[in-house]
């Protein structure tokens, strides 16, 4: 069985977002929850000033303090080192998203997408509300709605549990990179089994020495960053009195 | 006496009011889901969460009270035994009722039967305290049946009394265990819990008997005076522990350097922080416990009524207070979409929760204090 | 409060610093915790085949179908995940060599345009004959054949009046089948006005390699191969243009070159740079005076392009006129010249002075840059071009290329790969008198008067001046415009003082728009028809270059258009050819039959397969193995149509050295073609050069307009009363300002350096702020002597003090109802434009957008 990790190359990153957009299409996320996100930060007084990004997603935890403490094993490991969420078993008591150290567990507050429910005529006749929209193309509460994510959770999760980044186990189990990887227009994303030495993962690992985020919790995160977003040269100084 | 009865009638009213515009609540939350409250993503646990885990351990230490002539068979306490069950078990369930409009899911429940996490705080608590109300209401049961010491109703008694201080320990350690959340994390938390479940229970015991007695003009009151005294100072130790671990937490508080507390002397809202005076511990603290120190205040009925319920309405703020402390900072990228600080205020639905909870239990009161012969004592 | 700054920021250095646990100890634990599932032996997954992801696989319940972005003009290739005839995903097209598979941040917003509740599904009509901005047009639908109708009569009165010359087209985003209703339509029904967008875009941007190297258009850049890049407000990990291929090999462009960006503001490019130059707006021509007067000074220079002196010893001395005879070129011209008449005095020091950046930061760029001669770049945005006097800027930036031979090179700028589309079929035969007489009327636009040389490739009079049709149709100069079409255009929103359009627009007595969504420009028309979206309902093609290739990639209706849309391009096109013929005026019909099928050899008969047949008659030479020219090649239709993008040759290098499309055929450092186009300018107009320049708000005189030059920017605005230059830019996630109406757009919106999601803000620098008393968060208004806008302040290091730095895209008060805050009424957020005039680079057309003036900011 592999275990599955990510390598993000912060060099090759250009902070764009299109990881995050590209999640929220192929995981139907809806408004306000974000699997795929960053932190930013803009360092520096003008005009000695850097702006950095670092994406983030689930760290899919060796030890998840997430599935540590969900009651009802909601929250669980697949044996490929995901950390999968079922809905069905969730509780909705929150408690991951209260434990997670990254930040990356959201909890549904209300019915998914409510935009699209809505019955609003821009122009009576001349325009459609978008629920219209959604139900003449024949989709499922979006109209672009991904039917695929469906396989192995709810494609559009109801109200009353929590959701994060699954590592797009459904596209990995059909043999797909998780689509953040694929959409990465960057290639600041690599993609693999951590346990084989041939794996890319495995080879950059070997070859920086990467950081992972809050690692002295203690939660192995299987996400793992190597080089900067900025490498800039600068002229060598020894500073000054 | 028909103005007391009339009292009574208006009084039941407004409980089934109370209890029907909690039925509302329940619903709309149940339909709408919770959006409702004025929690995001950053402040998950909100006041409803703060009213279970105040019930819950006040319903631990009603257990822990219980328990002096029930387990450790101080016998004069034993006109008190009763209505302590009792109103453990009503806390209690207004308890369950908070946590129950709290879940996103409460219809899968079930799951914690079925599906159960061995290493989850949450698990540990939500059986305990299941279990604790079972073992509680078979207790009583037998109380009611006049079984008050076979060996199977001891051996209740007793088991309700290890429940009780494990209880606490584990909504403690649900906090104690979330190295991601500093301000939280440690033992600390769970013995924290355990002092402050005793405390509220006994102020709730205090505050409650002498309301009942005021109201009903029984004059048991009269014969029972001094054992209200012991417990009162039992209230005042038990209010000086909290003195003291309160003080431990400020001085560790504002001698910190790490960022997370840095919300302890910002962070300002409606539960008693103001103006980086933490005036929920003043005066639901600190102000009932220098009042207790005096022997007359301590030996008036207005006394204990008043320090108990300052000391309820002060426990329940500071939870509020720890559990928003820890939680009004973005964790991690959720800073990129929320402000560096939130502050938060309870929505109206998460009121009615607190409502709902607490009329379902001072419906259980009353009725019971009516019709199950709560002052009962072995003969 | 410092203090408790620092503490928050080092909660956030925590949380990604605490690397305590070593890599080594950390791998020792992962070993122990699972050796037990590596002994039982799992699968083992092949990487590899993970990587091929993207040929359908087994488990995929849709098809990949090949398509176009045009969300910005780096026009990538596309593939569109289609289930059921519903889009669903979109990703870069693996075939295509030039963005190479890659996609971006934008493209993924086409599905939340394709279906937006807010598009238009059916033809209106305006019931309101009063316009205006605040007249709610009370647009009621009605069918295709009724609107289809009207538009033909209004076209046949003027034929009948002999006033076509009044029929107006106003194009917006196009594709290459264009022609079919830019150009032949508006022609054989006899009218000199078609005006595009395109100097609104980035004409000056092709000003400077115009008449430099004789090259009017977008460059691409080898970036992998070089060793500096010089960035001139371009943001080419953000913005326009090629930005998926830029961003797939930045990590490693980085790596090898050093790369220095030189814009007010720090953009996503300048966030990764080695060194950010935060320039005045405006002083982009000293840097680069500066630049090349060290480069020269230094004897940096690129000596196997540019030449030697004779004897091998540098002259160029600060304040030194040097002897044109002592220098020999070899593929470039003028040089001695570009010295003597403006380099020799332009020292680091003066530059500094001008531009606000460090004498020795300046010196040390110059020589870095020019050490890397010839793999390196002077890569010119629309930053410092698109301002009143660009074009000079333009020339300046771009000449820098010549004098370190990174032009045309190896590791340099590169100019276009050749392509073999067809154009369409000559309208001359289907133009009858009146068309032809209506044809030579001067353009609306007023291009090629005194005022407005537009010299595009050379040609006086030649490029458009999009914004100025606003005055023209205002005053009725050079004619009335009575009858008009709009299509994909947004000019109520898109030009600078668009104020000036919606008074123009409101008199236009019949203004038809075609459009996806009731925008500002939809408000004053009479007739609204929906259109189609590119990426995925509409048959075209475009081309495009970047990674050394060009491609050519089609766009084809690939999903079930869910309302009764139709193609701009052709579709609508035919079906007014259709009307007019009814109405006795079929040469339009006439001469669309000519594009007949390549394969079958088959005329349309409708606008359906006129839509398809045009495409397969202009693409023909590409997929038609009989007719194979180079580049890719393909055995049919079908097969391109499928694989969706055909490629050129790669690059030849060098190839242009000697034999530049100039005056001199080589890299004029002083132009003769610019020096040719202004004098046949001057002459049209019976006056001098000098006389054009100054009427034209240019401060060169005599030989320096024939040479790359600074010119003082000029900037509205008086500096006591409006303090703050406002600087405008462009965002990852714009299609070209028509995404404000999806809910992705501000659910990402802080992808762009410094912006906040959900809002619009303008960035101050936190000294400015302090000064004016304005925190984050703040609602302030911003105002220049032209209009005003309202958006939230927000404090923002990025941004040189002085300036105010604010994002295009936002301010819309139609488009939809999420676009506007209250549709028809209260813009969300501010318009740019609202506070830019309507000024212009006269010389190239282009409308002014950076540097354009001053204004004031206020809290409200």
């Amino acid at each position: 069985m592999p275990r599955y990790a990510m390598v993000i190359d912060l060099q090759r990153c250009v902070g764009c977002g299109a990881c995050s957009i590209a999640c929220r299409n192929e995981n139907n996320v809806p408004e306000g929850i974000y699997w795929s996100n960053k932190i930013t930060e803009t360092v520096g007084t003008f005009p000695n000033v850097r702006y950095h990004y670092i994406p983030t997603l689930c760290n899919h935890c060796e030890y998840a303090p997430c599935v540590r403490g969900c009651p009802t094993k909601a929250m669980h490991k697949l044996d490929n080192g995901i950390t999968m969420h079922d809905p069905k078993k969730c509780i909705g008591c929150k408690y991951c998203e209260f434990n997670c150290p990254y930040g990356v567990i959201y909890f549904n507050w209300k019915e998914p997408h409510q935009f699209w429910k809505n019955n609003k005529v821009l122009f009576k006749g001349g325009t459609s509300s978008p629920r219209e929209e959604v139900e003449k193309v024949g989709a499922e509460k979006t109209p672009y709605f991904n039917p695929e994510r469906g396989a192995t959770l709810p494609a559009n999760r109801p109200k009353g549990v929590v959701e994060k980044c699954t590592f797009c186990d459904h596209r990995v189990s059909k043999g797909l990179l998780p689509t953040c990887v694929e959409a990465c227009p960057a290639n600041a994303r690599i993609f693999g089994d951590i346990k084989d030495p041939d794996s890319d993962v495995a080879k950059l690992l070997g070859k920086f020495r990467p950081f992972r985020l809050r690692e002295q919790l203690g939660t192995n995160p299987h996400i793992f960053y190597i080089r900067d977003f900025n490498p800039a040269q600068y002229r060598p100084t020894k500073g000054g009195i | 006496m028909s103005e007391k009865k009339g009292l009574y009638g208006i009084w039941l009213v407004v409980l089934g009011i109370a209890i029907l515009i909690g039925l509302y609540t329940a619903l709309k939350i149940f339909i709408q889901g919770h959006g409702l409250f004025n929690t995001n993503d950053v402040i998950i646990w909100s006041l409803p969460l703060g009213v279970y885990i105040f019930l819950a351990l006040t319903s631990s230490g009603l257990t822990l009270l219980a328990g002096v002539p029930l387990v450790l068979m101080v016998k004069k306490y034993e006109p008190f035994a009763k209505r302590l069950v009792f109103l453990a078990i009503a806390t209690l369930l207004g308890a369950f009722v908070a946590i129950g409009l709290e879940l996103g899911s409460v219809e899968n429940m079930f799951w914690i039967l079925f599906s159960p996490n061995f290493s989850s705080p949450i698990w540990w608590m939500g059986f305990i305290y299941s279990v604790e109300l079972l073992v509680l209401i078979v207790k009583f049961w037998r109380m009611h049946k006049g079984d008050w010491h076979s060996g199977f109703s001891n051996a209740l008694g007793v088991i309700s009394f290890l429940l009780a201080l494990i209880a606490p320990l584990m909504i403690g350690s649900v906090f104690g265990i979330t190295e991601s959340r500093v301000t939280y994390f440690g033992s600390m938390m769970s013995v924290y819990s355990l002092v402050l479940g005793l405390l509220s229970g006994t102020a709730l015991f205090l505050l409650y008997s002498t309301i009942f007695h005021r109201v009903t003009g029984n004059g048991a009151v009269e014969r029972q005076t001094p054992l209200y005294n012991e417990f009162t100072v039992i209230f005042a130790y038990v209010a000086g522990i909290a003195v003291v671990l309160s003080l431990v937490k400020f001085a560790i508080e504002s001698a910190s350097t790490v960022p997370e507390f840095l919300v302890y002397h910002k962070f300002e809202h409606a539960f008693g922080a103001w103006q980086g005076f933490h005036f929920e511990v003043l005066l639901g603290l600190f102000l009932p416990f220098v009042l207790l120190l005096i022997p007359s205040v301590r030996k008036s009925m207005g006394g204990k009524a008043v320090t108990s319920a300052l000391i309820l309405v002060g426990t329940l703020m500071m939870h509020m207070e720890i559990l928003l402390a820890g939680q009004s900072h973005p964790v991690g990228p959720k800073a990129e979409q929320y402000p560096a600080f939130i502050s938060y205020f309870p929505s109206i639905w998460e009121w009615l929760v607190f409502v709902f909870a607490l009329a379902v239990m001072l419906l259980l009161y009353t009725l019971g204090e009516r019709y199950l012969k709560l002052a009962e004592a072995p003969q | 409060m410092k203090n408790e700054k620092n503490k928050i920021q080092s909660f956030v250095n925590g949380f990604r610093g605490d690397f305590v646990m070593t890599r080594r100890s950390f791998m020792k634990k992962a070993t122990a915790a699972t050796s037990t599932a590596v002994v039982l032996g799992g699968l083992k997954p092949s990487l590899k085949a993970l990587a091929a992801a993207g040929e359908v696989s087994s488990g995929e319940m849709g098809e990949w179908k090949a398509s176009t972005c045009q969300g910005c003009t780096s026009w990538c290739s596309k593939q569109v995940y289609v289930i059921d005839g519903r889009a669903v995903k979109v990703r870069g097209n693996p075939n295509s060599k030039v963005n190479n598979g890659e996609g971006c941040p934008r493209s993924h917003l086409g599905l939340q345009q394709v279906y937006d509740p807010d598009r238009i599904k059916t033809p209106m009509k305006r019931t309101n004959p009063k316009k205006g901005r605040n007249e709610d047009p009370k647009f009621v639908p009605i069918s295709w054949d009724e609107a289809l109708n009207t538009i033909a009569d209004k076209i046949m009165e003027l034929r009948k009046n002999n006033e076509t010359h009044k029929y107006m087209l106003m194009r917006g985003r196009y594709s290459y089948m264009r022609d079919v209703l830019y150009d032949r339509m508006t022609k054989i029904i006899g009218s000199p006005n078609n005006i595009s967008h395109s100097a609104i875009c980035a004409e000056a941007e092709k000003f400077g390699p115009y008449y430099t190297e004789g090259y009017w258009n977008y460059r691409q850049y080898d970036v992998t191969n070089s060793r500096y890049i010089l960035i001139w407000g371009a943001d080419p990990v953000a913005a326009n243009r090629q930005v998926s291929y830029y961003s797939s090999v930045w990590g490693d462009v980085i790596g090898k070159a050093t790369i220095a960006v030189v814009e007010p503001r720090l953009s996503a490019t300048a966030a990764k740079a080695d060194i950010w130059l935060p320039i005045k707006p405006g002083q982009d021509g000293a840097l680069a005076a500066a630049i090349a007067h060290v480069i020269l000074t230094e004897g940096l220079w690129y000596r196997e392009f540019v030449g030697d002196f004779i004897d091998g010893q540098n002259r160029f001395v600060a304040d030194q006129e040097v002897n044109e005879e002592d220098f020999e070129e070899k593929y470039t011209h003028g040089l001695v010249k570009w010295w003597n008449l403006e380099l020799k005095d332009k020292t680091v020091a003066w530059a500094a002075e001008r531009t606000g950046l460090p004498a020795d930061q300046i010196q040390h760029v110059a020589v870095e840059y020019a050490k890397a001669t010839p793999h390196c770049i002077s890569w010119v945005g629309g930053g410092p071009v698109m301002q009143v006097r660009g074009a000079y800027t333009s020339m300046i930036c771009h000449a820098l290329n010549g004098l370190t031979g990174g032009v045309d090179n190896v590791g340099g700028t590169l100019q276009s790969n050749k392509e073999y589309t067809k154009k369409f079929p000559k309208p001359n035969d289907y133009m009858d008198d009146i068309a032809k007489k209506g044809k030579k009327h001067e353009k609306i636009d007023q291009r090629g008067r005194l005022e407005f040389p537009a010299l595009k490739k050379g040609k006086p009079g030649s490029a458009v001046v999009t914004n100025n049709a606003a005055d023209g149709i205002l005053n009725s100069d050079p004619m009335e415009i009575k009858v008009a079409i709009g299509y994909m255009n947004n000019f109520a929103f898109s030009c600078g003082q668009p104020e000036r359009w919606e008074r123009a627009l409101s008199k236009i007595p019949f203004l038809v728009h075609i459009t996806t969504n009731a925008s500002e420009f939809s408000w004053f028309s009479d007739i609204l028809l929906p259109d189609t979206h590119h990426m995925f309902e509409k048959w075209g093609y475009v081309k495009s270059i970047g990674n050394g290739y060009r491609h050519v990639t089609l766009m084809q209706p690939i999903v079930k258009p869910v309302w009764d849309y139709k193609i701009d391009e052709t579709e609508i096109p035919w079906l007014i050819a259709e009307k007019l013929a009814e109405r006795g005026f079929d040469n339009l019909l006439r001469h669309y039959k000519e594009y007949k099928d390549p394969e079958t050899g088959k005329a349309p008969t409708n606008e359906k397969e006129f839509a398809l047949y045009a495409l397969k008659y202009a693409t023909q030479n590409l997929w038609n193995p009989s007719q194979y020219k180079g580049g890719d090649k393909f055995n049919g239709w079908e097969e391109f149509l499928k694989i969706g993008v055909w490629n050129s040759d790669p690059y030849h290098y060098r190839e242009h050295w000697g034999n530049m499309k100039t005056k001199t055929k080589k890299f004029e450092f002083y132009s003769e073609t610019l020096k040719a186009a202004l004098e046949m300018h001057a002459e049209k107009h019976n006056t001098t050069v000098d006389h054009v320049l100054e009427v034209c708000q240019y401060q060169a005189r005599g030989e320096r307009a024939f040479v790359p030059h600074y010119e003082e920017p000029f900037i509205a605005g008086d500096e006591k009363e409006f303090q703050f230059i406002f600087v405008d830019h462009k965002s990852r996630l714009n299609r070209e300002g028509r995404t404000p109406n999806c809910s992705w757009y501000y659910e990402f919106k802080d992808v762009d350096p410094g912006d906040e999601i959900w809002e619009d803000v303008a960035k101050i620098n936190p000294l400015d702020a302090q000064k004016l008393g304005i925190e984050s968060g703040d609602e302030i208004k911003i105002s220049s002597e032209t209009g005003s806008l309202t958006c939230k302040a927000k404090l923002w290091e990025g941004v040189r003090p002085g300036t105010v730095a604010k994002c295009y895209g936002q301010g819309h008060w139609a488009y939809g109802t999420l676009a506007a805050k209250e549709f028809g009424k209260v813009p969300r957020g501010g318009s740019n434009n609202d506070v830019i005039p309507a000024v212009y680079d006269r010389l190239s057309g282009s409308t002014v957008r950076h540097a354009g003036t001053r204004v004031k900011i206020e809290k409200v």
